[in-house]
């Protein structure tokens, strides 16, 4: 406990000096700034300062990147909200309710939800990393192919739980995902699937194209069906911040979505986009009535933009105790560190202790700066939906085209990113959600690669699914999760029953 | 004298064949008057794109404009490639090319050829470490031979993917070694490393720069370094070639600059002068080894010949280890 306490006080001296708290700042704001723009994301920002770092003292630069990375999944929700744009996979949940709250008028406290639940998880996900780090570590290895392929399974039936309406169409979709994230080239053969002898496809469909065009573009060529301002954002605007009631609503969730969260986080590959989507199922089952989601419920805001943000702090876990990247912006930090000199990993928590615990404390200042600069800021979002439409989509889908571009800087995605549009649309017409699709398409190469890596090492035998307690585990919860789902009487007879009591 | 319709014509041209004459060798005169974009085929970060960073600050300084490095990502660096191919060749378009990309016409179709862009200097080149996980209990390259002969099949190896050197790195130890090792193919070098780690894979060749600390800390064992020398980083480690005895293993990464095909000779001398003394400060020759890596010392028309003769070594590779790709 002392140690702890020495360590912190080493954290914060150093991540409390003018300069880091300078760096600290320009980060979060940054990242803030990006986040808000549709379409760019973390990544090309992260990318696109690393040459500016090599400069920078490490821990300095460390702090600096760190604060994109976090800020950017803050202002991410911001478009996600107010225009149905999500830049990531974890945004996807957001959109789901929180761009429901926006058409009603309700984007303020949306916003503010977002914020504060954010910033609990950023406070709690800072403690875990403080205390838990090296124990946590072990998780990560433990994962093998079996039981990551059994999360899978157990995600993919449970993304289902994401569509408010149709079942049969939900599932339809999880399978469209599926179908599209096998473009690319098979890891396990080397052969190209799909990819029609275009060289751009080789690497499958960027996902940023497929997302803001499914949801993005989607909606507003809706939007712009009817004659000029759309009736759902008519500038109504209402309150800025959250009632009583409402942040009462969203405690328990923010506490459920931190807890779902970070475990995942700790994952590489995939952990923290299950995150945010696990909290939304996660809420939508503990829910008295769930059909509220995907109407405008705030429990559908706190819970996965709490998740997001543990999870997003989680995946530092990995990083600094095993030297490995839970996604594409923590490699990308790797390298900045590599080219300092620092190789992240087992020795760098004993051989470095100012560079990690400099940045814990960063992360807890980082997420308070956030709340400070985000709160204020809610005021001039808000009063964004007042521009008027025809002036709004086109810049909208200016940046959508720019970020669709800066991820391979090819102009192959923006023709991607418009196809996407149409199909978006098209899902609209027929009442059939891209949630669920956008989890069969995150979620499906991951577990292609995992079940085949799996019956490599078991030379074949379909048993080792079962041998391994962690994937047996899944593998039940998956088939109780079918079971409820094939037999809705059975349930809604049980939630009658509990009704009586 | 009167002018005619056909004077004027006839003088308009001469003067245009003029303007453009004089202006093909102003460019090679006046190179480099705007930007530089030296394109690589992988993330920011990754080993061929610090490489080529390593390298900005030297050539900027040297040429007298910014050299910008743009990561052109996409099927295993093959984009960023048929880009180069493609681009103008007037100097402004250069490419960190790395040894996967002379594998690559032997296992797939690709638009260019590796062997006709014009060679500037080799960057830097890596040996792979060859690595067991720690409980495996084979301390040498010989024990861990004759362990793979005692139970055909029952080792496995950890690739960063199909066709990626690490794979033909392994189907070359296989080939020589004559033995069978079951082949688990990765996306990248992260996750091989976990699962390393984690016991689930009992061997890979994996490039020194990520795997160095866990062979330091104990978590990983490293038996050899795959490169015709040893390297400084680990002097105590044999190469594969001499432990294994095994003549002719050598194999590796390395990454260096080209330019399109026939960009002029000068514009091409002038880049080449100029890597050639940025390479040899101090500062790059520090980072380089610093990544693990050996600072590139061929140039010009002997890197060229370098190129070549990987692209048929790793013909040979493929062919005699009967990689297949669809």
């Amino acid at each position: 406990m002392t140690e702890l306490l020495d360590h912190l006080a080493i954290g914060f001296s150093l991540a409390l000096s003018l300069e880091n708290l300078f760096y600290c700042f320009t980060g979060a704001l940054i990242g803030t700034l990006i986040g808000v723009l549709p379409g760019i994301g973390p990544l090309a920002t992260v990318a696109l300062l690393l040459p500016i770092t090599f400069t920078l003292e490490p821990v300095s630069s460390l702090i600096m990147l760190s604060g994109i990375y976090y800020g950017a999944q803050y202002g991410g929700s911001t478009t996600a909200i107010l225009v149905n744009l999500p830049g990531e996979a974890s945004a996807v949940v957001t959109t789901l309710d929180g761009h429901q709250m926006a058409r009603q008028g309700r984007a303020g406290p949306a916003l503010a939800i977002a914020a504060l639940a954010s910033f609990f998880a950023g406070t709690v996900a800072t403690i875990m990393i403080a205390t838990l780090a090296l124990p946590l570590a072990g998780v990560a290895l433990r994962f093998g192919p079996a039981d990551y392929a059994g999360l899978m399974i157990f995600g993919l039936i449970g993304a289902v739980v994401l569509a408010s309406g149709s079942l049969p169409k939900a599932i339809a979709m999880v399978f469209v995902g599926l179908l599209l994230g096998l473009i690319g080239i098979d890891i396990n053969s080397g052969a190209m699937r799909y990819t029609f002898g275009l060289p751009p496809l080789t690497d499958g469909i960027n996902f940023v194209a497929l997302a803001v065009g499914l949801f993005g573009l989607g909606e507003i060529i809706r939007n712009l069906e009817g004659s000029g301002q759309p009736s759902v954002l008519s500038g109504k605007i209402g309150r800025l911040m959250p009632s009583w009631s409402e942040i009462k609503q969203s405690f328990p969730a923010a506490v459920r979505g931190t807890f779902v969260g970070s475990l995942l986080g700790v994952l590489p590959g995939g952990g923290a986009t299950l995150g945010s989507f696990a909290s939304y199922a996660l809420e939508k089952k503990v829910a008295r009535d769930p059909s509220r989601f995907g109407t405008g419920a705030i429990e559908g805001v706190a819970g996965p933009e709490a998740a997001n943000n543990a999870g997003a702090q989680g995946s530092f876990i990995p990083m600094l105790t095993l030297g490995i990247p839970a996604n594409a912006v923590m490699a990308l930090i790797i390298g900045a560190l590599t080219i300092q000199g620092i190789q992240p990993g087992p020795r760098v928590m004993q051989a470095e202790p100012e560079l990690v615990w400099g940045l814990i404390a960063s992360m807890w200042l980082g997420n308070l700066m956030l709340l400070v600069i985000n709160l204020p800021l809610i005021g001039l979002w808000v009063r964004l939906l007042k521009v008027p439409y025809r002036l709004m989509f086109p810049a909208i889908i200016i940046f959508c085209a720019v970020g669709a571009f800066t991820i391979n800087n090819s102009t192959f995605d923006i023709y991607m990113t418009a196809l996407f549009g149409l199909l978006g649309y098209f899902f609209l017409k027929v009442g059939a959600e891209a949630a669920p699709l956008i989890l069969g398409f995150v979620l499906g190469p991951l577990l292609e690669e995992n079940v085949r890596r799996a019956l490599i090492f078991s030379r074949g035998d379909p048993m080792t699914f079962l041998d391994n307690p962690i994937c047996a585990v899944f593998l039940a919860l998956s088939a109780l999760l079918l079971l409820m789902m094939a037999v809705p009487h059975l349930r809604r007879g049980r939630r009658e029953a509990f009704r009586e009591e | 004298m009167t002018i005619t319709r056909r004077i004027l014509l006839g003088g308009l041209a001469a003067g245009a064949a003029i303007a453009s004459f004089a202006s093909s060798s102003a460019l090679a005169q006046d190179w480099p008057t705007e930007t530089i974009t030296i394109l690589v085929g992988y993330p920011a970060g990754g080993a061929n794109d610090l490489v080529a960073r390593a390298m900005t600050d030297g050539l900027s300084e040297r040429l007298g404009v910014s050299v910008v490095v743009e990561n052109r990502t996409g099927a295993a660096g093959v984009v960023a490639g048929d880009a180069t191919w493609r681009a103008e060749p007037n100097g402004y378009t250069l490419y960190m090319m790395s040894s996967a990309q002379t594998l690559a016409p032997s296992i797939r179709e690709v638009s260019f050829d590796p062997a006709a862009f014009e060679p500037i200097a080799l960057g830097a080149s890596g040996s792979y470490l060859l690595l067991t996980r720690k409980d495996l209990g084979a301390g040498t390259v010989p024990d861990l031979i004759a362990m793979a002969k005692e139970k055909p099949g029952a080792l496995t190896y950890a690739s960063s993917g199909i066709g990626a050197g690490p794979h033909l790195t392994g189907e070359l130890f296989k080939t020589m070694a004559e033995v069978d090792i079951l082949h688990v193919p990765y996306r990248g070098d992260t996750p091989v490393l976990t699962d390393m780690l984690a016991g689930r894979v009992d061997m890979g060749f994996v490039a020194v720069a990520p795997s160095q600390q866990y062979v330091e800390n104990g978590d990983l064992v490293a038996l050899a370094v795959s490169g015709a020398e040893r390297v400084d980083t680990f002097s105590e480690l044999p190469t594969v070639e001499e432990a294994g005895n095994l003549e002719g293993f050598a194999m590796g990464a390395w990454w260096g600059l080209v330019a399109p095909p026939e960009t002029p000779q000068e514009i091409v001398d002038r880049v080449t002068e100029a890597a050639i003394e940025t390479l040899a400060t101090e500062k790059v020759q520090s980072t380089l080894t610093g990544l693990g890596f050996e600072p590139g010392s061929l140039s010009g028309a002997e890197f060229g010949e370098f190129i070549a003769s990987e692209v048929g070594k790793f013909a040979g590779i493929v062919e005699k280890a009967k990689i297949e790709v669809e």
